[in-house]
């Protein structure tokens, strides 16, 4: 008896606890499941491997002078491109041309802050100060520059 | 509630990368299309100054490569990380890639003033 009610539970279909659990079963999460299976194996791969992402667990992530100093010039690289969108004339045709502009203006302003905290949070740590040190020259205030030399 | 629990932190399927890179690919899509107008307008602009002779080719080009190109180095770099670190690489190269509008639209603001004063 208690193996045929256990059979009818499997089958799942009468049985309205199971019905139920059906309704808060979404497709797809077996798949999630597997997925965390892999993902706990890909982690356990990333450490060995340098060319990974930092794993999810935290760690302590020591910046060392280098690391401050990278944030100061960033800082500095932050209100470089500040002087170059105040002097900077925007000529749009629409409002909504206008608003991207703008909002690409911001992006641009917080791109050298945004570069040594995605590098301080993600980058591997033998190579940190390497894409720091990229991270300088790409995200300089360049227009700046160019605007002094002409 | 074990289970729940259990699971929370990892509530990340395949489908939501492709979402994030869909998500961005308009925005570095949204560069490309600006890049294309400024290839159709600034010679015109050029032209009606009379320096047609100086319009800077290489630059308009270039601000149609660069979205695209910024877009996939940033794909390939992120390929094996999870789904924020990798949106953050994706919006880094969005930033990077409207700096290089800004100093491309200085370069040819500085170009068209050397013509004209030459």
């Amino acid at each position: 008896m208690r193996g045929g009610r256990g059979t009818a539970a499997s089958a799942g279909k009468l049985d309205p606890m199971n019905r139920d659990e059906d309704a808060l079963h979404w497709e797809g999460d077996d798949e999630l499941d597997r997925l965390s299976v892999v993902d706990a194996a890909d982690e356990a791969d990333g450490a060995a491997e340098p060319g990974a992402s930092a794993p999810v667990v935290r760690e302590a992530r020591h910046r060392g002078p280098l690391g401050w100093l990278m944030l100061v010039l960033a800082v500095a690289a932050t209100a470089g491109w500040v002087v170059i969108l105040v002097a900077n004339p925007v000529q749009q045709p629409s409002l909504v041309a206008l608003a991207m502009y703008q909002l690409g203006e911001l992006l641009a302003v917080l791109t050298p802050l945004l570069w040594w905290f995605v590098v301080d949070r993600v980058a591997p740590l033998p190579r940190r100060a390497l894409w720091w040190l990229a991270g300088l020259v790409v995200t300089a205030p360049w227009p700046l520059v160019a605007g002094v030399l002409a | 509630m074990t289970t729940a629990a259990a699971r929370e932190p990892r509530e990340e399927r395949p489908g939501d990368s492709w979402i994030v890179a869909l998500l961005f690919a308009l925005a570095f899509g949204y560069d490309t299309v600006e890049a294309v107008a400024n290839l159709q307008q600034l010679p015109l602009l050029y032209l009606g100054n009379a320096i047609e002779g100086a319009t800077p080719w290489w630059l308009l080009y270039a601000g149609i490569a660069l979205p695209v190109l910024l877009f996939a180095a940033a794909l390939w770099v992120g390929r094996r990380m999870r789904l924020v670190p990798k949106a953050g690489v994706l919006l880094v190269a969005l930033g990077v890639s409207a700096q290089l509008s800004l100093l491309a639209e200085q370069l040819a603001r500085q170009i068209a003033l050397t013509a004209l004063g030459g």
